[in-house]
């Protein structure tokens, strides 16, 4: 018997992917690594066809749809990838080893110590309960026949088994396989280990901070009531923020990882947490958690839009939802339910993603609320959250007369209301709508981080406020570009882009402007002249840095600046003689003074005048007239002249030109306006950038589904083999842009769906056939289940779920596929 | 420095116990709800506060708090009940952010500092000004120089390292706390000294009669300063919002 499942297979360096056309039917991904074989079918038609033979004896048969040269071309670029993933193959076995399911199914029987903390401690609830064993002995059938951990082959009912709750020995190798971590493992081999070594014994803020938190993570968890438990958390947070420094360590990490620790191993969980933090929930636990804030805007917007009456009713009583939701979504609901829900509510998030977040959360406040429309402060919503979590696995209808309806927990409900009455909450409508807001919330934390900034300055010497604000964005847009990292609350500014800083607010202090680059005078002047720009601002920056830090904060800045504007004559003159008086003995030496004739002369560069020539002549001549005589030193040594600061200020105040510039000339040549189009690339740009690519990345891993979803009109006049670049920032554009490329392309490409971004050796050379067939080679005799000795109400618990959920397609109840031979035919 | 802290003994808070077991001559009173928040740097005893004022305990903090825990706490003073709703904010910096979430609309705040950490007195002071430029205008806020048995010699035994460990003169925090209109108290959370008398100074600077009505008056919103910074305030619709379902 042979099914037929139309879809998209993709290429790419590493791996070879393929989604049905519903996105649901099949779905598998498959990283060259793992194929042993692989064989063109000549067939008698002009169907090209591959036969794939995989580590786990699975044979695959792909028929591709397309022109013959299009599919040479595949064939081509598959041998070649395969080539390189050579390399690979040979750590496949030892991988293996680590992978519960390949001991699992060698001997189900035996006791196998391979996963998490659980194994020693216990797994959280009633393994009787919980039909652990049965459930196991379906994931042993269905892994038997549908491929494993790198290999296995997603068919609807593997998500009907994910959501009736995985079995706790496997459900970390789930856990892995849906996120994707597992592939990250697998790549990044030793990562791990070699991180823990490179850092041993260091320490940062994030280590402090971890220290803090680990006793308080999962305390009622028997392993974290140990030294041995403490320290595999300890190491998993720790290793993390040496991996992302940036990023370092935010509380909430602590529970999802001693969570997750629970059920994987350390680097399992290690890899699971960078999924977590670059892809499922960007920004979440970053430094301004600008991912948190968003999802909170959508899952408000979503209560607005679903549930008006509610939403207007905390509007009415002024509570806002965050109060209670948002540790949901940053604990991933595991501080909020009892655990073994919990867990139940993770399986379904690294499956389906974080649609689940607002799928639940959305579902939790539907099913209380009559209650919720009671409540009138922050304290009655908590409460009544709090007891409708504590209350999860008792009848959601004790009363009725229905046996089986009573069965059914509020756990039950919960799940059933989330996937079913929310099942339009799809991961695009996710995506868009953290496109839409990204921007705005950006700004807001932007604009919230300034305002608290500015407050904090102690001295805002007579700036007004709008000059203030300049001045900050300045600080930080300055900071930005030099860095080209995220800003923190307590950088201070480097002399490098102090120079940029002052650059961008007075004319003279432009490093880069015509007259250093242009021909007025010969290179070399130029150059020479140019530093002497440096020079001067370097001392302007020593000066500003009053903490001799080697940092201005904004506070020294807006300090320093306030000096200069807002002083006088005789204190901008008594600036200049400290700025020169490099060795700070209260005289200017003769190389001093000369240094202070060329400072002149760099800053009146750009005055058309030619007074500002001979007053810096003058000067030179007086300075050295005036000079005070140093009796005792060696008369006849010139490098002994010195000039006091009274001196100084005659000089000065001899000068009509010098006069008239420390009295005001000097000062005006700060400038606090914003150009508009400066503004427009500021910080909140760059900000909304990186977002844009978190979204990408995200978008990126459904993108297939995307492009489905677009191209599915389209096949009919695209009957060609489609294929399209993918690259870091274009992915979106480029999923929304495919059906209208008609070319036939394959490209080398920096990024892919599946790839991890730090794993750039295994780019994507990627292939997408629009109109791919799969054909499903169907076991003959359908395992059937309950088989054996478990007890009937299992039986009807499963089939009660797995009859609530196959709502997904259209009410028709899917057959279970198990497979011994799996057979993609891609015809023409 | 006692003096600050014992000048309430007159007129006490007494707890009133767990939800569960009011007496039913308090059932008739309905409970004056006053919203509390403590903000504090990292690790200056805000937890241990609430946990002292709540549960006359001192122990490690076990709760595992993502950005505020919430606690409550009935008390009678004279012929009122009066129910504290307190948000414990955790104390990352990155957290920051989110904390107006937890300030707006509060009657009272807690402002924690180490007496023997200088630099959680500015992180004290910068709270000071956001909450008195973003929380409700009438905001009662209290500043509490906590761990004072790490400076005080509780018997004489002890004195050698008593006083070297005290960062923040007491006289300075006061002054501070003066100038700015804030209670001003010195606590120890471990030895339970000067912790009721923060709430019960707060409970009589509130301006209780007026929060008799079933709701405090609420304070009209700040054009969203004072909320979650992104999050849409009351007035404002989200784009692309429906206008399908009732709007009653
Ligand atoms: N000696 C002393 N230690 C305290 C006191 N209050 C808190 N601590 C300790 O300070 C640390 C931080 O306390 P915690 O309440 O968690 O601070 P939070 O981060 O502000 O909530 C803990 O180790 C407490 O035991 C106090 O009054 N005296
Ligand atoms: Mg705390």
């Amino acid at each position: 018997m042979k099914e037929f499942l139309n879809g998209k297979l993709q290429l790419s360096e590493g791996y070879l992917t393929f989604v049905a056309d519903d996105a649901k039917s099949c779905s598998f991904i498959l990283p060259l690594y793992t194929v042993r074989r692989v064989e063109r079918i000549n067939s008698r038609t002009h169907n090209f066809a591959l036969s794939i033979l995989n580590w786990h004896q699975m044979k695959l048969t792909l028929q591709i749809n397309g022109h013959k040269t299009v599919c040479e071309k595949f064939c081509n670029t598959i041998r070649d990838n395969l080539k390189n993933q050579v390399r690979h193959m040979k750590n496949l076995r030892s991988f293996l080893s680590t992978c519960f399911s390949e001991a699992l199914l060698v001997d189900p029987k035996k006791d196998i110590s391979i996963g998490g903390l659980g194994l020693i401690f216990g797994f959280p609830g009633d393994i009787k309960k919980l039909r652990d064993r049965y459930k196991t002995k379906l994931w042993i059938e269905y892994l038997q026949t549908n491929g494993r951990n790198l290999t296995l082959i997603k068919f609807p009912y593997f998500s009907k088994l994910v959501r009736v709750g995985l079995p706790n020995k496997l459900r970390g190798e789930i856990w892995e396989i849906c996120s994707g971590a597992i592939f990250l493992r697998f790549v990044n081999d030793g990562m791990y280990e070699k991180l823990q070594k490179d850092n041993a014994g260091k320490i940062s803020l994030s280590t402090e901070e971890i220290e803090k938190d680990l006793n308080r993570s999962l305390p009622e968890y028997a392993a974290y009531q140990t030294k041995e438990g403490i320290n595999t958390l300890r190491r998993v947070l720790t290793a993390y923020s040496w991996k992302d420094p940036e990023l370092g360590y935010c509380q909430a990490m602590n529970i999802v990882a001693s969570a997750i620790l629970i059920y994987m191993s350390e680097e399992q969980a290690f890899w699971t947490l960078s999924v977590l933090c670059d892809r499922l929930i960007p920004g979440y636990y970053s430094t301004s958690m600008y991912g948190a804030i968003l999802d909170q805007i959508i899952f408000e917007h979503y209560v607005q839009n679903k549930m008006p009456i509610l939403y207007e009713h905390f509007q009415n009583v002024d509570v806002q939802l965050s109060v209670a939701c948002l540790p949901w979504f940053l604990s991933l609901y595991i501080n909020s339910m009892p655990l073994i829900f919990a867990f139940r509510v993770l399986d379904c998030f690294f499956m389906e993603g974080p649609r689940v977040l607002f799928q639940i959360g959305l579902a939790i406040l539907k099913i209380n609320g009559d209650e919720l429309l009671t409540i009138t402060d922050d304290g009655q919503f908590i409460h009544v959250l709090k007891r409708y979590f504590s209350t999860l696995d008792q009848p959601a209808h004790p009363n009725n007369k229905n046996q089986k309806i009573r069965e059914i927990t509020k756990f039950n409900e919960l799940m059933v209301v989330a996937f079913k009455e929310f099942s339009n909450i799809t991961t695009e409508s996710v995506i868009e709508l953290r496109k839409t807001h990204q921007l705005k919330v950006v700004h807001n934390i932007e604009s919230f981080t300034k305002r608290g900034q500015i407050r904090n300055l102690k001295d805002t010497s007579k700036f007004s406020k709008n000059e203030i604000s300049i001045i900050y964005d300045k600080f930080y847009n300055a900071q930005f570009y030099g860095k080209q990292k995220s800003i923190r609350n307590d950088s201070r500014m480097d002399l490098n882009t102090f120079y940029r800083f002052l650059g961008s607010i007075t004319s003279w202090a432009k490093l880069d402007d015509e007259n250093l680059t242009k021909e007025n005078g010969s290179p070399r002047d130029n150059q020479g002249r140019r530093l002497v720009g440096y020079e001067l601002i370097h001392k302007l920056f020593i000066h500003f840095d009053r903490s001799q830090s080697g940092g201005l904060t904004l506070q020294d800045v807006v300090f320093g600046l306030g000096n200069i504007i807002f002083g006088d004559l005789m204190s901008r003159i008594e600036l200049f003689f400290n700025l020169h008086d490099s060795d700070k003995d209260g005289y200017l030496f003769k190389e001093e003074i000369l240094q202070m004739s060329e400072s002149f002369l760099f800053i009146f560069r750009n005055r058309q005048d030619d007074g500002h020539l001979g007053s810096v002549s003058n000067f030179i001549k007086n300075a050295f007239e005036y000079t005070d005589s140093v009796g005792e030193i060696n008369e006849n040594d010139e490098h002994k002249m010195r000039m006091s600061l009274p001196s100084f200020r005659m000089v000065i105040l001899a000068d009509g030109y010098l006069e008239e510039f420390f009295d005001s000339g000097f000062a005006v040549t700060f400038q606090f306006i914003e150009p508009t189009e400066e503004r427009s690339k500021g910080l909140g740009r760059e900000i909304f950038n990186a977002l844009m690519s978190d979204g990408m990345r995200l978008a990126e891993k459904f993108g297939k589904k995307i492009n489905n979803a677009k191209s599915k009109s389209h096949t009919d006049q695209n009957n060609s083999l489609n294929s399209k670049r993918h690259s870091t920032t274009s992915s979106v554009q480029s999923a929304s842009s495919m059906s209208s490329n008609n070319k036939t392309e394959i490209n080398n490409s920096n990024n892919s769906s599946l790839i991890p971004r730090n794993n750039s050796q295994d780019s994507f050379i990627s292939v997408e056939s629009q109109k791919s067939l799969l054909k499903i080679q169907r076991n003959d005799s359908p395992i059937s289940f309950g088989s054996d000795e478990e007890d009937d109400g299992l039986m009807q618990e499963v089939d009660r779920l797995l009859n609530e959920f196959s709502i997904d397609e259209n009410g028709k109840k899917k057959k279970k596929y198990f497979l011994h031979n799996l057979c993609c035919i891609v015809v023409l | 420095m006692s003096n600050i802290t014992r000048q309430t003994s007159d007129s006490a808070l007494t707890l009133v116990g767990g939800e569960g077991n009011q007496g039913s001559q308090q059932q008739n009173i309905k409970p004056i709800q006053v919203k509390l928040v403590l903000l504090g740097e990292a690790a200056v005893g805000k937890s241990s506060l609430v946990l002292r004022f709540v549960n006359n305990d001192f122990q490690e903090n076990k709760e595992p708090t993502i950005g505020a825990a919430f606690l409550t706490q009935k008390c009678r003073m004279e012929d009122k009940v009066l129910k504290f709703e307190i948000w414990d904010t955790a104390g990352q910096e990155r957290f920051h952010s989110l904390a107006p979430m937890y300030y707006r609309n509060a009657q009272a705040a807690v402002v924690v500092y180490d007496v023997t950490k200088a630099a959680s007195l500015d992180k004290a002071k910068s709270w000071v000004k956001e909450l008195q430029r973003q929380a409700s205008p009438n905001i009662v806020i209290a500043l509490a120089g906590n761990k004072i048995d790490l400076v005080q010699p509780v018997d004489e035994g002890e004195e050698e390292s008593a006083n070297s460990g005290r960062q923040v003169p007491t006289e300075e925090a006061k002054a501070y706390a003066n100038e700015f209109g804030l209670l001003f108290f010195e606590t120890s959370a471990k030895k339970g000294v000067g912790v009721r008398e923060v709430f019960t100074e707060i409970a009589k600077k509130i301006p209780l009669e007026l929060m008799m009505s079933p709701r405090p008056p609420r304070q009209v919103p700040y054009g969203g300063q004072n909320q979650l910074p992104g999050l849409p305030t009351g007035s404002e619709q989200i784009a692309g919002g429906t206008n399908g379902g009732c709007n009653c």
